[in-house]
């Protein structure tokens, strides 16, 4: 099996000057586009597995991009992105975007992101396994049970609704809009508090310890992320 | 008519008054509709086919006084004259009714005093003339002494009237033509474009419809009151009237001549207030005129005043609505600068970040010049933040005021070579065509505030020419100033923005794809090169429809001046 394709979305030559040596020393194959016109042209011809995209483009906004593709392609996009623009990354990934990293960020990190994002391709995006198992923690989704080191726990339907999204998108952020409309229907979309407090009951359930969660972290002002390992 | 048994008229004398006492009530309304009439001509003052009222007409041909004392006079006259020509074909009892006509246009034309002396002419002279013994003042008949009477009282109540009338009617006049006159004022305040103009529309205006002097005082930045505008035009206020408009202002009442503070003084001020606050002072000189104003003008005023009022609060609002927007801009402006400048830093941490983590993660992985390359990058990149802080540092510096300026002999050559080679230890490609005069006497100035310049330059020059592409430098001398010019070969500057690149955080490239740099570097170079007292400027196309050519000057030191 060929090494999986990396397209990476960047116009700053020093961004590329080190992704492209990392990725390939991490036994990727690498391709660069400088501009949103490219990506998109590269994407459709030469389908990528995986494209990392820089949001600030010369040409156009890098969010139009992932719009753009998302008509024909479901290949995951990791968006480069700032920590100071929390809204521009809530929006890449409601518009489809896998996940994003902020800049500055260690090659460590990024290549974790890049597995998890490359596993879930694997998987297909509707993840459909029927039971999972992460440190200890026990989902079975065909009997609607969850069970921590052989104790049985009881949910709320909501709170087992909120787990079952968190886990079948284990290492992936989701946006609290995806998570709201999810559970709570799209008119729900805006109301995060709801979210806040289901997802404080479910940590206070779940977690070992509550007060520092080790399944489901947050991430300020986008979403949460389930983390199994 | 003269039979005293005549059915119709059973006693003519007491029947004339009776009947004219009758149609009292008739007269009122004739003549208060034909104050009405008077009053709603004067609303359309622009149509000069109406002229003013009878009364207003007499008034105006005669000083008052004359025309109170010359009307009764000669309209008792010219009725004992009328009466007595036709009073062998009519009784001479109703020669009384004709005194009331007199009595009438007295009181129209003199007002009440008019109208007393003409009734009381007007007893004397129909006694004397027509009631029996005529040519006395004797009255025969008891009942004559009666009707006399009775005349005189109709004659006074009539006269009263008509002269209530008539005053009614000329303020109706007044009322009118200070509405008009409301009307322009309002008019000409609307059409004043700004605040100054609105100033100036209310001083003069009201200077001008009270033929008097004026000055307003308004607060402007500070709090304290100063003039604004005046009529006629550059108007000061000594130091006294001065403290006396801003007591009219803090207090909020009329102070001043006619007033209960400071009476004696030659100006009147008048606070213009809106529902909260004081929006300024108007004075007015009655020094010259010596009179306080009438009670009509002083409604005049007020009304003005009001208007005014409005119009200042209306241009005020709009000033600061118009500043707010400007705030607002600047703040768009500053939230720009700050991603701008955000984005500077992150792109050579990421990639600092980036490549050191790789380097100690993969390390092994990557091949040697990979890995030196990788290398070379964070030391470029670190160069680069490096130069950066500086350049903050140094505009930082150059806005506080805080740089030492050295202003001596520099000798520009050894300046220039040592600017181009720190160009060349960052980018090894860096090529120059220098182009030096012989013997170039020294520039005076700061060598290491125009080593900066000439770095940062150079640095522009070589980031927007291209690599590879080399940058023309020249000095020279031209009279009595050292020139020295970077020029590049890059695409050139529009005409437009020639000015605009030395703004601070001025890019002319959008987005995230633009060269690397801050902005700041030809800000800098216009502030460090302002301080010693030189010039910079930007010229494009520099040659052959490319590059861009920077200019800077700097004096000649006086001391090498031959």
């Amino acid at each position: 099996m060929s090494n999986p394709r990396i397209l990476v979305v960047d116009d700053e030559p020093q961004i590329q000057r080190f992704l492209r040596p990392a990725l390939i020393a991490s036994d990727f194959d690498v391709l660069t586009a400088a501009s949103a016109a490219e990506a998109r042209r590269l994407i459709a011809t030469r389908s990528p597995d995986l494209v990392i995209l820089d949001l600030g483009l010369p040409d156009r906004d890098g969010k139009t991009v992932i719009a753009d593709v998302r008509a024909f392609s479901q290949v995951p996009i990791i968006v480069l992105s700032a920590r100071d623009q929390e809204s521009e990354k809530v929006e890449a990934l409601d518009l489809g975007a896998d996940d994003y990293i902020e800049k500055p960020f260690g090659i460590a990190e990024l290549l974790a992101r890049i597995r998890t994002a490359l596993r879930r391709k694997a998987d297909g995006p509707e993840a459909t396994a029927e039971s999972f198992e992460f440190s200890g923690l026990k989902v079975d989704a065909a009997a609607r049970t969850i069970s921590r080191d052989g104790i049985p726990i009881h949910l709320t339907p909501k709170e087992y609704d909120l787990l079952l999204q968190l886990v079948r998108n284990a290492g992936r952020v989701i946006t609290h809009r995806q998570l709201l409309t999810a559970i709570w229907g799209a008119a729900h979309t805006d109301d995060v508090q709801y979210l806040r407090v289901a997802v404080a009951q479910l940590r206070a359930k779940i977690e070992r310890e509550p007060g520092q969660p080790r399944f489901i972290l947050n991430e300020p002002a986008v979403g949460y992320r389930f983390v199994g390992e | 008519m003269r039979d005293p048994a005549s059915a119709s008229i059973p006693d003519p004398g007491t029947a004339v008054l009776s009947r004219e006492l009758a149609s009292h009530a008739g007269m009122i309304t004739i003549w208060e509709s034909m104050a009405r009439f008077s009053k709603l001509d004067r609303l359309m003052p622009a149509d000069p086919a109406i002229g003013p009222a009878p009364g207003a007409r007499l008034q105006a041909w005669l000083p008052p006084l004359l025309a109170a004392v010359l009307v009764p006079l000669l309209s008792v006259a010219a009725i004992t004259a009328l009466g007595y020509a036709v009073s062998d074909v009519i009784a001479g009892k109703s020669v009384a009714m004709f005194y009331l006509a007199a009595v009438v246009v007295s009181a129209l034309a003199g007002g009440r005093v008019s109208a007393v002396l003409a009734a009381s002419l007007s007893f004397l002279a129909y006694n004397y003339f027509f009631i029996e013994p005529r040519w006395t003042f004797t009255v025969a008949h008891p009942d004559e002494v009666v009707a006399l009477f009775m005349f005189v009282g109709v004659a006074l109540v009539t006269g009263t009237l008509a002269a209530r009338l008539s005053e009614h009617a000329a303020t109706a006049r007044q009322q009118a033509q200070s509405t008009q006159s409301l009307f322009e004022f309002s008019r000409k305040l609307s059409g004043a474009l700004g605040l100054d103009a609105v100033y100036v529309t209310i001083a003069s205006h009201i200077g001008a419809t009270l033929g008097l002097q004026t000055v307003l005082l308004a607060a402007g930045e500070g709090s304290e009151l100063a003039v604004v505008a005046s009529e006629p035009p550059g108007q000061r206020l000594a130091p006294e009237a001065l403290a006396l408009a801003q007591t009219a202002g803090e207090r909020k009442v009329p102070v001043g001549l006619s007033t209960h503070t400071a009476p004696a003084s030659a100006y009147a001020f008048l606070p213009i207030l809106s529902a909260q606050r004081v929006l300024g002072v108007l004075g007015i000189n009655l020094g010259e005129r010596g009179e306080p104003l009438s009670q009509e003008e002083n409604r005049a005023l007020v009304s003005m005043l009001e208007q005014a009022a409005i119009a200042i609060d209306r241009a005020r609002w709009a000033r600061e609505s118009a500043r707010a927007a400007v705030y607002r801009e600047s703040e768009r402006l500053q939230s720009a600068l700050l991603s701008s400048l955000s984005h500077d830093f992150r792109t050579p941490l990421a990639s600092i970040t980036g490549a050191a983590t790789t380097l100690r993660q993969l390390g092994d992985r990557i091949d040697p010049p990979t890995r030196d390359d990788l290398l070379q990058s964070i030391e470029q990149d670190a160069g680069q933040l490096n130069r950066f802080i500086a350049n903050l540092f140094d505009m930082t510096r150059i806005e506080s005021g805080g740089i030492k300026i050295r202003r001596e002999p520099v000798e520009v050559p050894e300046v220039i070579e040592r600017a181009t080679s720190r160009v060349r230890a960052i980018y090894p490609d860096f090529a120059t065509n220098l182009s030096i005069a012989e013997g170039l006497q020294p520039a005076l100035g700061d060598a290491i505030l125009l080593e900066q310049v000439l770095f940062n330059l150079l640095e522009n020059a070589r980031k927007y020419g291209g690599p590879g592409a080399p940058v023309a430098v020249f000095a020279r001398r031209e009279q009595a100033e050292v020139v020295v010019a970077v020029t590049d070969q890059g695409k050139g500057i529009p005409e437009e923005d020639l000015d605009r690149i030395f703004e601070k955080f001025y890019r002319r490239a959008k987005g995230d794809g633009r060269a690397a740099g801050t902005g700041l570097g030809l800000s800098i170079a216009r502030g460090f090169i302002a301080a010693m007292g030189g010039t910079i400027t930007a010229e494009s196309p520099a040659a052959r429809k490319r590059g861009t050519r920077f200019v800077v000057r700097l004096p000649v030191a006086k001391s090498s001046v031959p």
